[in-house]
């Protein structure tokens, strides 16, 4: 028997993480945790003391709520600044200090999942610290067990997305300006789900939390895996993975919505669902369009010899037209959806006002963005490679986020023009819209429909320009395929 | 070759750190990688590490690309950089181990293997210490005992030397050597070149990103050395040295192949035209004079000679 478990453990011990392993053991000796945990404590006792002490027991409708209300906050809060902020910046240390377990057999998803699963372990450590004083809330009334159990559900999910987020973020290897860009998204997205969680408890029922459930799996595993192939060597096919991913969890997503819309008559989710689709397929094609534009030796030899698999998998591929190519397969498939659910339970999502122009605008800014970075490389190239001996597979950034921070910072500089109505509109009174139509602010306004004819026609060219990229990187794939098959029979 | 490096480039916005060079070095072997500040030693090393892309060229370990098998590259190759771990609140023991299980070493193997790199290392002793609370020189062995946990074929060793007494560096050169012995391929790279001197078997030479030679320490003496050759001469100790020594000087003005003979302290300097066949004669032809030499030396390029003579000591 003694055998039996020194075996088991001993197997356990080999499959455990290497990471978390290290993470933990970091942890454990960390004062940095543990002073943050003392003080949560500190603060938690002296909260609940003085609120028992000035607790007024006549008032047993609301006392429990109110201290819970602060409870959760804390908690969440101290649970931020535990795990993601602790996880984030011990990664971005490593990523930046090029830390030796880069040059290890590890893969990129082993460092990432083993991130993530000691920011899960410090937090459930917060939580169950936090668990005697919850009960004291619940004793104090004002709240039933259940409405208790989902607030802390939320509050745990919310706060592992931000984790996963923080693995993300931590990942890219960008300056202090973009640094600070994700930084402000970070936090204003994670005070407004904050807001959310703190105005609903109380009121939320089983069908939100299954939501809730779903969209934090999604988002999560979404952010480990874009974490996972920002960390992989930029020869590999990096954006595989994230790809496969977006496809076959939009496909599922659509698949249980369909069920769900089916069973129960609401087209709530549904459209959701196809949100939450077009949403992804968007950020990922502005990911795509940062990756570099020929492939890599290791690349071409994955492409596949069956001509029907290698067709399929060119929009699978890392670089940008493989990433043209998957957006458009992506929309094509939303655009069947839609028009056969039109038929079948909900109104036309794509039809809805608003969104078609929004499609036309980001596209307009992302092939902008594309194109000046394709230019500051054909630059730099020109630049460069005067010594240089001729390489089909020169790549002049070695990392892609050179790329990724072009586009954002084409986005800014586009969306400058959107600030000058403001200074305008001291001067004299003049239509917002002819301002706005040319900014990412434009949809917030309401314009009339005469204006929407200009990003159409900038959609347009967009769409032009992207097939044309998209069309000169098949053929680029088929004749790197061709010329490593003659390779090989000369061989 | 274990190790080939072939015309690799590494451009960065304002600087050529590597400019097309290319080397290899076989099992075995240990290459010194010599070169100012600046040289783009560092850069070529992350590359062979897999921490860095070239943007031309490659780098082969065993045959496997590091662009495109990194993966398979990093089983082969331990690499210690210049930099100290950085990784705070965790034992020396729990590092090694760590690393160990990052290579996917599982146990028992693993526990044997780390106190074997730990013996090897002279680590046992501070096993239960953080890194924190290590010395400069203790950081340096936690660092050789991580890059050597899975037994790699190559070791890169980065400035391994640096901040260590002299205690140290005796000891960790034997560490070298001991492993050269094994078989294992080493690159290093230092500023210390009268160490390296003493255990490499070839040297590479680099500057401004570019390869200035490369090659055995006698190979390039042989390609760098002029025909001629500085030998120097001591008589044995007698009241009357110093006019001796002046009697010397003068015979060997008048020897064919000599020049430059000058007395410098209790010994002369002089330069041989010929090299070795010179050498040999004037030898024969001085005990014949009944000169009483007791120490005759041929002043070969060392490589701190050669790195003076092949770098110019520019910097980018």
């Amino acid at each position: 028997m003694i055998e039996y478990f020194k075996s088991l453990f001993v197997t356990l011990d080999n499959n455990i993480n290497p990471i978390a392993v290290k993470e933990m053991r970091q942890a454990v000796r960390s004062r940095y945790i543990t002073l943050l945990l003392q003080l949560y404590l500190l603060i938690e006792l002296l909260v609940a003391g003085f609120f028992l002490i000035t607790f007024d027991p006549k008032d047993l409708s609301s006392g429990g709520a109110d201290l819970f209300s602060f409870f959760i906050g804390l908690l969440i809060v101290a649970n931020l600044i535990c795990v993601p902020v602790y996880t984030s910046t011990r990664l971005t240390k490593e990523v930046r200090g090029n830390d030796a377990i880069f040059s290890s057999t590890l893969t990129p998803m082993q460092i990432v999942r083993g991130k993530f699963y000691c920011g899960l372990i410090i937090s459930l450590l917060l939580f169950s610290a936090a668990a005697p004083f919850i009960i004291v809330t619940y004793l104090l009334r004002g709240l039933d067990i259940q409405d208790i159990l989902m607030a802390l559900y939320g509050a745990f999910l919310l706060v592992q997305v931000l984790n996963c987020f923080a693995i993300a973020f931590g990942s890219i290897n960008v300056n202090i300006v973009m640094r600070v860009i994700l930084a402000i998204v970070m936090v204003y997205i994670f005070f407004g789900i904050l807001e959310e969680v703190l105005s609903s408890v109380g009121s939320i029922d089983w069908e939100t939390i299954l939501v809730i459930t779903f969209l934090s799996l999604f988002s999560g595993e979404a952010f480990l895996t874009l974490a996972a192939s920002m960390l992989s060597p930029i020869s590999f096919n990096r954006m595989t993975r994230p790809r496969i991913f977006a496809t076959a969890s939009s496909i599922f997503l659509i698949i249980i919505a369909s069920i769900y819309c089916y069973i129960s008559s609401k087209d709530d989710f549904i459209a959701m669902a196809l949100l939450l689709t077009f949403a992804v397929s968007l950020i990922l094609l502005g990911i795509g369009l940062c990756e570099r534009w020929s492939l890599s030796s290791r690349q071409i030899q994955q492409i596949p010899r069956n001509s029907i698999l290698r067709i399929l998998a060119f929009p699978f591929f890392s670089g940008i037209g493989s990433a043209i190519a998957w957006f458009i397969m992506m929309f094509g498939m939303l655009f069947a959806i839609d028009s056969f659910a039109q038929t079948w339970i909900m109104d036309d999502f794509l039809q809805t006002d608003g969104v078609f122009p929004f499609i036309y605008m980001v596209l307009f800014y992302s092939t902008c963005g594309m194109m000046i970075r394709l230019g500051i490389d054909s630059f730099r190239r020109s630049n460069l490679g005067k010594s240089l001996p001729e390489n089909p597979y020169i790549v002049i950034y070695p990392t892609p986020l050179k790329g990724f921070t072009t586009v954002v910072y084409t986005l800014i500089l586009m969306s400058i023009p959107s600030l000058l109505p403001f200074l305008l509109l001291f001067s004299q009174p003049l239509d917002m819209g002819d301002y706005f139509c040319f900014s990412p602010l434009y949809y917030v306004m309401d314009v009339s429909d005469d204006k929407k004819m200009i990003p159409q026609i900038f959609g347009f060219f967009s769409i032009v320009v992207l097939i044309i990229c998209c069309i000169a990187s098949f053929i680029h794939y088929l004749d790197s395929y061709n010329r490593r098959e003659r390779l090989n029979r000369i061989q | 070759m274990l190790v080939e490096i072939r015309n690799l480039v590494r451009y960065f916005p304002h600087t050529r750190a590597v400019n097309n060079i290319s080397f290899s070095f076989d099992k075995g072997q240990i290459f010194g990688f010599v070169g100012p500040n600046g040289a783009g030693k560092t850069t070529t090393m992350r590359i062979l590490a897999t921490l860095d892309q070239p943007q031309y060229g490659d780098c082969f370990v065993d045959g496997y690309s590091v662009t495109q098998y990194p993966e398979k590259v990093r089983k082969l190759v331990g690499f210690m950089p210049d930099s100290l771990p950085m990784h705070n609140d965790i034992s020396v023991w729990e590092y090694i181990d760590f690393y160990a299980r990052a290579y996917n070493i599982k146990n028992p193997t693993r526990d044997r293997i780390v106190n074997e790199v730990m013996d090897f290392t002279d680590l046992h002793v501070i096993a239960d210490k953080t890194l924190n609370a290590l010395s400069k020189g203790m950081k340096q062995r936690v660092s050789l005992a991580r890059a050597l946990v899975h037994e790699p074929k190559v070791l890169i060793l980065d400035e391994p030397a640096n901040g260590l007494d002299p205690r140290a560096r005796v000891q960790m050169r034997e560490l070298f050597k001991a492993l050269s012995e094994n078989g294992m391929a080493i690159l290093i790279s230092s500023h210390i070149l009268t160490e390296l001197g003493e255990i490499c078997d070839g040297v590479v030479f680099i500057e401004q990103g570019r390869l200035l030679d490369a090659g055995t320490i006698s190979e390039i003496s042989q390609r760098r050395a002029k025909a001629s050759i500085a030998a120097e001469i001591r008589l044995i100790r007698t009241e009357d040295l110093e006019l001796q020594l002046n009697q010397l000087s003068f015979r060997l003005l008048e020897i064919q192949g000599v020049t430059n003979p000058v007395v410098t302290g209790d010994h002369i300097e002089l330069i041989m035209e010929d090299g070795e066949t010179t050498a040999v004669a004037l030898l024969r032809q001085l005990i014949n004079d009944g000169f009483p030499i007791v120490d005759f030396r041929m002043k070969n390029n060392q490589l701190e000679d050669l790195f003076m003579t092949i770098t110019n000591g520019n910097v980018q």
